[in-house]
């Protein structure tokens, strides 16, 4: 049985807050919680694939799934390839699936922290002619012919038997390396990584990069940006604590706390 | 010295520290073994850092040992876990692997770096503590075995491990010999007896053990018969570099705690770091904290050099064990009434605290053992 994982890495900043010692590229949060369920279900003479489209740090980002236990680790990397929208990702992810050839399973994460776009696992589905399972929490049996998968929808939990091959997306991220192992991950340091372009995949370069994307990003702007306000303890009497936190309520004092009446 | 620290390094006490913060802080197991952390950092692969991989290790230098083991410190709050990992790893695996013969590494090495056999060291007895040459614990020649007699006082890891390095005399006259065995615990006359309750390291269970005619096959010699004086010694200088390694991280997370809290208290209207008598207690712990450092770097390089590192091993015992009891207690003093609740856990990290300076030789031996060696250089 053969299993691919897709792999987006991004930036670090995205998932922790510290550690400046850290790769500049981590694996996207939900990949990595569907990548570990994926670990856990594998059996003896299952072999899992992780590709990754990306710039030259991305081999990092592979690196680190052969530590966390898959067999093989594929970049898919040429300058034709930047600037991929989600069509034009799909596109590529295809042709690279269809030249591992014989897959049964492939497993993307919902979304990722940065692009936080969620079509791609439709869009590959789409692409590979495969059915699309979304929302998925766990995978609870595999074999050969299905897979039972346990999902949310709306509000009722599913458990599903699907035939395969399919697309599955997990819905869930979680940023615990709950299966590394650091022999696994010093022999990755020395791991020849396979690396596909434009050519070892055929591809038509104008359904890639650029070229082959539908949307076209204008501007990023940082919203929401978190202010910091003052802070007060509510400490004193009941009366001046009352009177402050009605204070807060009404909105008065731009909603900074003091301990003027 | 040269100990430029590469990138890898960094990475893999980065895994440690990611790993640590996730698997091993369970608060519910702060005060007793976990067979379930225990299995987790089995598989983390951490338990054979410096083995070759011809045993299942990692094959790292004791530099990359050092960085690691310090990550684990600062990640990891349980302090008793981490104790049963270095007892295991330094004091019983690595004796092993540096001193054992090929048959010996065979039958217990793969074992113990998969985690699948725990190790620990029997040295102490109750009348010989510090004065260890003075035990009484003897091996007797039966041809195709030993005997053993004799009982084992403050065995950490004791209730839970398989494979003990037994130190006993072998040679008595003007100048007692000693040899070092390797006893199972399913050895014949081997008993170990209840757990003994300490003030802290409430993880790392603790025990007396007997051994009462047991018998030891003559495979199970390590190193040289007579020559377990020598092992012995090389067991205190890697317990006093390693097991005190992780004291320098739990040093570095007990003075952020405290540099977060001193900067978020306030009273008389000023944050609580603004006073000298606060913020000089913290930059004391950041002195402490680099010059251990430098000093555990130092050791592991020499270490990697294959160098001789007992004085310096001692010095560092004494300085990290004085300076990590005295950071708890500043930080206790930090935290005032809320240091003192068992909430906070700083009262917790005292009590472990305490015990570094009386573990590995107290630290009045340790004085001896640096003014005994520099004297020996002078003369």
């Amino acid at each position: 049985m053969r299993i691919v994982m897709c792999i987006k890495p991004v930036k670090k900043e995205l998932v922790y807050k510290e550690d400046d010692y850290r790769e500049n590229l981590v694996i996207n949060p939900y990949d990595l919680f569907a990548l570990q369920n994926i670990i856990d279900m594998k059996k003896e003479g299952t072999e899992v694939i992780c590709i990754s489209m990306g710039p030259e740090a991305a081999k990092d980002t592979l690196r680190r799934c052969i530590g966390l236990g898959v067999d093989e680790v594929i970049h898919l990397h040429d300058k034709h390839f930047a600037g991929s929208d989600t069509i034009a990702t799909s596109y590529v992810l295809k042709k690279a699936i269809e030249k591992i050839s014989d897959v049964d399973l492939i497993c993307c994460g919902q979304k990722t922290v940065d692009g936080e776009t969620g079509q791609v696992s439709y869009a590959l589905s789409e692409q590979l002619k495969m059915p699309c399972i979304a929302q998925v929490e766990n995978i609870t049996d595999l074999n050969m012919e299905n897979v039972s998968i346990e999902r949310e929808n709306g509000e009722c939990f599913e458990k599903l038997r699907v035939k395969l091959p399919a697309v599955i997306s997990y819905r869930n991220c979680t940023t615990i390396y709950k299966n590394m192992n650091l022999l696994r991950l010093k022999r990755a340091k020395n791991h020849k990584i396979v690396v596909w372009d434009t050519n070892d995949l055929q591809v038509d370069k104008s359904m890639c990069g650029l070229k082959g994307s539908k949307t076209v990003v204008q501007d990023v702007n940082k919203i929401n940006s978190i202010v910091k306000k003052e802070q007060t303890v509510l400490d004193g009497d009941i009366k001046d604590t009352a009177s402050i936190i009605k204070n807060i309520i009404l909105g008065k004092n731009n909603g900074v706390c003091t301990y003027e009446k | 010295m040269d100990f430029l620290i590469s990138k890898d390094q960094i990475m893999l006490k980065n895994e440690i520290i990611d790993f640590a913060k996730n698997h091993l802080n369970d608060s519910k197991y702060i005060e007793t073994f976990s067979m379930e952390m225990w299995k987790e950092i089995c598989n983390l692969g951490l338990l054979g850092v410096t083995i070759s991989e011809e045993y299942g290790g990692l094959g790292e230098s004791y530099l990359t040992a050092a960085l690691m083991f310090e990550g684990l410190g600062y990640a990891c709050k349980n302090n008793g876990f981490i104790f049963v990992v270095n007892n295991h790893i330094w004091v019983s695996q690595n004796l092993i692997y540096l001193y054992g013969s090929k048959e010996l590494k065979e039958k217990y090495l793969k074992k113990m770096v998969a985690g699948e056999k725990i190790g620990a060291i029997a040295i102490t007895e109750a009348e010989a503590g510090s004065d260890a040459m003075s035990m009484t614990t003897h091996a007797e020649d039966k041809g195709d075995y030993y005997v053993l007699n004799g009982t084992k006082m403050f065995i950490s890891n004791g209730p839970i491990a398989d494979i003990f390095i037994v130190f006993a005399v072998t040679s008595e006259g003007t100048f007692k010999r000693y040899t070092a065995f390797v006893v199972e615990k399913n050895f014949e006359g081997f008993q170990v007896c209840e757990d003994i309750k300490k003030m802290g390291l409430g993880a790392c269970p603790t025990s007396e053990i007997v051994l009462n005619n047991c018998i030891v096959p003559k495979e199970n010699v390590l190193g040289t018969f007579n020559m377990g004086a020598n092992i012995m010694t090389a067991a205190l200088e890697w317990e006093r570099c390693y097991e005190f390694a992780p004291h320098v991280g739990v040093m570095q997370r007990i003075m952020e705690r405290c540099l977060e809290h001193v900067n978020n208290r306030k009273q008389f209207n000023r944050l609580i770091g603004e006073n000298q008598s606060i913020s000089h207690k913290i930059a004391d712990m950041q002195v402490s904290i680099e010059l251990s450092r430098l000093m555990l770097y130092k050791i592991a390089w020499l270490k990697d050099q294959g160098k001789s590192a007992f004085m310096d091993a001692s010095i560092f015992k004494l300085y990290v064990s004085e300076n990590y009891i005295k950071t708890c207690r500043d930080a206790l003093q930090i935290f005032g009434a809320y240091g003192y609740t068992k909430d906070y856990e700083i009262e917790r990290e005292l009590r472990d605290a305490l015990a570094c300076s009386i573990y590995s030789g107290t630290n009045e031996m340790q004085k001896n053992t640096i003014y005994n060696m520099i004297r020996s250089r002078a003369l």
